[in-house]
């Protein structure tokens, strides 16, 4: 090979040119001491809903509705079903409703050079003060240009009118009852260098008691019977170790926590040794549908009720046919038949080098497989073993030792299910105790254990105990996500489509972009070396963000790839006649803003200087481009457009309920609607662009790509939960004419051209 | 998917099952966090130490980095870069600490403050580590950082990624081509 490859040798060399000295055992004590002593202090997370209620009131609460509980469910079943009182304000969390609520009394909003902080909601409640603020208006340049450079991070705090400070650790600390007034201090606006914009704001805030209509979610919590619990190919008399520990109803949802508790090597049924590999989750109605999933923020985890359970939480739409079955899915993993060893002498030489490689050629029988031993490299940590064997052979336990050493920084071992190309590695790195580093004539034993794999499953089922009422769809609402899986196929005059898709492409988790024909047979791999790919408006060529971050065009016909010299940035969008492409890029300073390309290379140009923006799209003709400006520190998005040949900028509205994390805004072709993922990251809007109009289209979809073709035709991938596995729809937003793509077609959605 | 708990697993992944059961240990009850603090207590100084050139500051920021970061471990959700969010909090911290010392010493500056007992010279054993020692402070802040993400804070290349907001590839190959270029520059034979 004519590349140098790195050495560890020279990797530590490198580590150590640093000149970092150790660090020193005293000082970690005394930092884990004092970790210890606040751990010591600090309550545990569970303990917060009995911890809001005042003493009298919970009880008084718990009497109340267990009369009523009984008198609904029956008393058989309130032994099971012990309720507290309890409220759920969205983004905020469970809130104890007994304690007066307060709220912001008005909007505050202060404005110094050209930037606006505002503070627009706060929530006070009896264990928190949860404040909603917003910031626009900073320029990229008040930015670092560089990665290693960090902005500020100092947090805001509140000062209370006696001088006392609370400063903010997620949300801030509760404010008492009979002080109605603060100031939230702002040292630095979050991640912007020192003195670039103006520091130390300080904004007057002033809490009324919370108007009627705030929304307080009414929330029943119980503690599930485990009667109905079953356990897949395990005898009925075993407990089940996949346990409900408490449910939460919030209106629309249901919030199930649990734990399991399975642990293989503590079963004597299996020999010893076993291990028990989870590969899949899976929540499913008695219909046998997948029950629709939520996401949010606002709730904990429960804490185990043994020290080494696994606990889990799951938010599940009221729209399902219970009961519910929980499936924990995987595989058991047992040692098979005895230990086998192969054993022989290797000379390393006396001074065994790094990057030294000796080529062996051994062969063994082992387990029934044939396995050659192939060559054996040095380095400055220890050896490296490489193996060919028969297919299947990695599957069970390989391992290497050297007889008489005992490595101390990583054994020998390997566990791959198919490879018939592995390695196995055995490092004496110089720590404390370790060997002598081996050398010499040695002995190196193979070691060889069959292992047998069996499904295992745990299930659990659970059913609430009164009817509820299915989650109704909001008005407008073309598919919710039970519909879609009833969707047909595409019809044959559509299908002569094609959908470009941001995949996985191997098992070596490769990522790529793949151009599919909607009939799902027709395949063409783009790029494995580039994301950020983006369909011209006919069809025929690809843009997409090279590894180096440059834009390439990828020729469909002529399968002929350009890069746009110049060029570099994410986000790509054709303009309609395919001459232009705007992207996100950095300047000449490294700030992120919009810029504008032709598709023959020429005139990159900048054309704004907000940092941080999004690309939603072009106007049909080609005049305007449109982008969104995120508030920092909220998750509202500003939507602008700009004129390409006046070059004025234009405020438009602000998207209010967009995801905070990838909004992934698309213009429809008409120029008339913006798509855009929600504040759930999963259910899929359109606005006009004139901010009129917002509709819900798809309800807690799993929605991650979004695409329009230039007929109309809306495309979007789901992504399933707890999957890596997607789903592919094309509807018409104005008759929800809707039609599932192929399976064929996986991964993110991030082009669509239907004729 | 991987087979965790499987005896003879790699070095990177029991890396990660260990980190997971640390997690969740901790979420159990708050004085398991002791064990993410031991695990991760060196790297976080060695990379704050390197950074901020001064081992009591070093010492002093990374005690601040991890008592935040056990106050705040309930915003840490199960699906986020642990390693990631750790280091982003020391990286943060340092910075404040820069910020608070920028009256006296400009940024840039850092790297020529002599280090306490100068544990440089007790590493310099020859002329070549000398010479890479060299090299490696000639090098731009960015490309510093990454080496010291990767052999100080023994991050992996995924962690890094996330950890800069940056394709995974394209940091394998930035570390890739500054290790070769500072190879060549020594003219290091038989590496």
């Amino acid at each position: 090979m004519n590349e140098w490859t790195s050495t560890p040798r020279f990797e530590e060399s490198v580590r150590q040119s640093f000149g970092v000295p150790g660090i020193r055992s005293a000082f970690v004590d005394k930092v884990y001491g004092d970790l210890i002593r606040r751990a010591s202090e600090k309550p545990r997370k569970n303990r917060l809903f009995f911890g809001l209620q005042p003493a009298g009131i919970v009880a008084l609460a718990i009497l109340s509705l267990m009369l009523i509980v009984t008198l609904v469910i029956g008393p058989q079943r309130v032994y099971a079903a012990i309720l507290q009182l309890l409220g759920y304000i969205p983004g905020v969390g469970i809130v104890d409703p007994s304690y007066p609520i307060r709220t912001l009394a008005e909007p505050v909003t202060v404005t110094r050079d050209g930037i606006s902080i505002t503070v627009t909601s706060a929530v006070l409640t009896g264990d928190r003060t949860h404040i909603d603020l917003r910031v626009f208006g900073v320029p990229s340049s008040a930015y670092p240009d560089r990665e290693d450079v960090m902005g500020c991070g100092q947090q805001p705090y509140l000062r209370l009118p006696d001088g006392i400070q609370l400063v903010h650790k997620g949300d801030f600390p509760p404010i008492p009852a009979d002080v109605n007034e603060a100031i939230i201090v702002i040292p630095c606006i979050s991640g912007t260098l020192p003195g670039t914009v103006p520091e130390n704001w300080e904004l007057p805030l002033r809490f009324v008691p919370a108007p009627p209509d705030l929304t307080v979610i009414p929330v029943i919590e119980s503690f599930p019977s485990q009667t109905p619990s079953a356990m897949a190919n395990t005898p009925t008399a075993e407990i089940n170790p996949l346990r409900i520990l408490k449910v939460l109803d919030i209106g629309d949802r249901f919030v199930l926590m649990g734990e399991f508790s399975y642990n293989a090597a503590q079963d004597a049924s299996l020999p010893a040794g076993s291990w028990w590999a989870i590969q899949r989750i899976s929540i499913t109605g008695a219909d046998g549908r997948d029950v629709p999933q939520s996401s949010s923020n606002d709730f904990s985890l429960p804490t185990p009720t043994q020290p080494g359970n696994v606990t889990w939480l799951f938010l599940l739409d009221k729209n399902f046919v219970p009961p519910v079955t929980i499936t924990y899915a995987g595989k058991i993993i047992s040692p098979v038949g005895g230990k086998e060893q192969a054993e022989f002498e290797f000379d390393a030489g006396l001074n065994p080098k790094d990057g030294m490689v000796w080529t062996v050629n051994k062969d063994f029988k082992l387990g029934g497989y044939n396995i050659r031993l192939v060559s054996i490299e040095s380095s400055s940590r220890g050896y490296s073993f490489h193996f060919k064997a028969d297919p299947g052979a990695s599957a069970n336990a390989i391992s290497v030792d050297i007889a008489g050493y005992s490595p101390n920084c990583g054994g020998g071992g390997g566990g791959e299910l198919f490879p018939e190309e592995f390695d196995r590695n055995i490092c004496y790195a110089d720590l404390p105790g370790a060997s002598e580093f081996p050398h010499g004539k040695i002995n190196i034993v193979i070691n060889f254990q069959a292992l047998v794999r069996q499904d295992k499953s745990f299930q659990v089922q659970w059913s609430p105990d009164t009817p509820f009422a299915t989650s109704t769809p909001q008005s407008g609402v073309c598919l919710t996500s039970n519909a879609i899986t009833q969707l047909g196929p595409a019809p044959t005059n559509l299908t002569g489509g094609t959908a470009l898709m941001y995949e996985k492409l191997d098992e070596n988790n490769r990522w790529g972009l793949v151009l599919y024909g909607l009939d799902g047979i027709r395949k063409q791999v783009v790029t494995s070396a580039g994301n950020w790919g983006a369909l011209s408006p006919d069809g025929g060529r690809v843009a997409y963000s090279a590894l180096d971050n440059g834009i390439h065009i990828f020729d469909l016909d002529s399968q002929i790839d350009k890069a746009l010299p110049g060029a570099a940035g994410y986000n790509l969008r054709w303009s309609t006649d395919g001459t232009r492409i705007a992207y996100v890029g950095q300047g000449n300073n490294g700030e992120s803003s919009v810029f504008v390309v032709n598709t023959d290379g020429t005139q990159p140009r900048r054309i704004s200087n907000l940092a941080y923006g999004s690309l939603i799209g072009w106007s049909p003709d080609g005049a305007q481009l449109y982008f969104t400006i995120p508030f920092t520190g909220g998750a509202a998005w500003k939507v602008f457009s700009y004129n390409l040949e006046s070059h004025e900028p234009r405020e438009l509205f602000t998207i209010e309920n967009g995801t905070p994390k990838f909004l992934n805004p698309q213009l429809s072709p008409d120029g008339n609607w913006i798509a855009y993922r929600g504040r759930d990251n999963s259910s899929l809007y359109l606005v006009r662009t004139d901010g009129t109009d917002t509709r819900l289209v798809l309800d807690n979809a799993g929605v991650v790509g979004i695409q329009w073709s230039r007929s109309g035709w809306l495309g979007v991938s789901l992504r399933k939960a707890n999957s890596d596995e997607s789903t592919v729809l094309i509807l018409k937003p104005d008759t929800c004419e809707a039609y599932l793509l192929p399976a064929a077609l996986h991964g993110d959605l991030e082009g669509l051209f239907i004729p | 998917m991987t087979e965790s708990g499987i005896p003879l697993t790699s070095e990177k992944d029991d890396r990660e099952s260990e980190e997971k059961k640390l997690i969740k240990a901790a979420r159990q009850d708050p004085k398991a966090f002791g064990g993410l603090y031991l695990r991760y207590v060196e790297p976080v100084f060695r990379y704050l130490c390197s950074r901020l050139g001064n081992v009591h500051e070093a010492e002093d920021i990374t005690a601040q980095t991890f008592l935040i970061a056990f106050e705040s471990f309930n915003r840490f959700r199960q699906d986020g870069h642990f390693t990631s969010w750790l280091f982003t909090i020391a990286r943060n911290k340092a910075m404040d600490h820069f910020r608070e010392r920028k009256e006296t010493t400009p940024i840039d500056d850092l790297h020529e403050i002599p280090l306490e007992s100068d544990p440089l010279n007790a590493v310099i054993q020859s002329e070549q580590a000398a010479a890479l020692s060299k090299l490696i402070r000639a090098l731009p802040e960015e490309d510093s950082e990454l080496l010291r993400l990767r052999f100080l804070a023994a991050m992996s290349y995924p962690e890094i990624a996330h950890f800069l907001h940056r394709n995974e590839e394209a940091v394998k190959k930035s570390v890739y081509r500054l290790l070769a270029r500072l190879h060549d520059q020594l003219e290091v034979p038989n590496e």
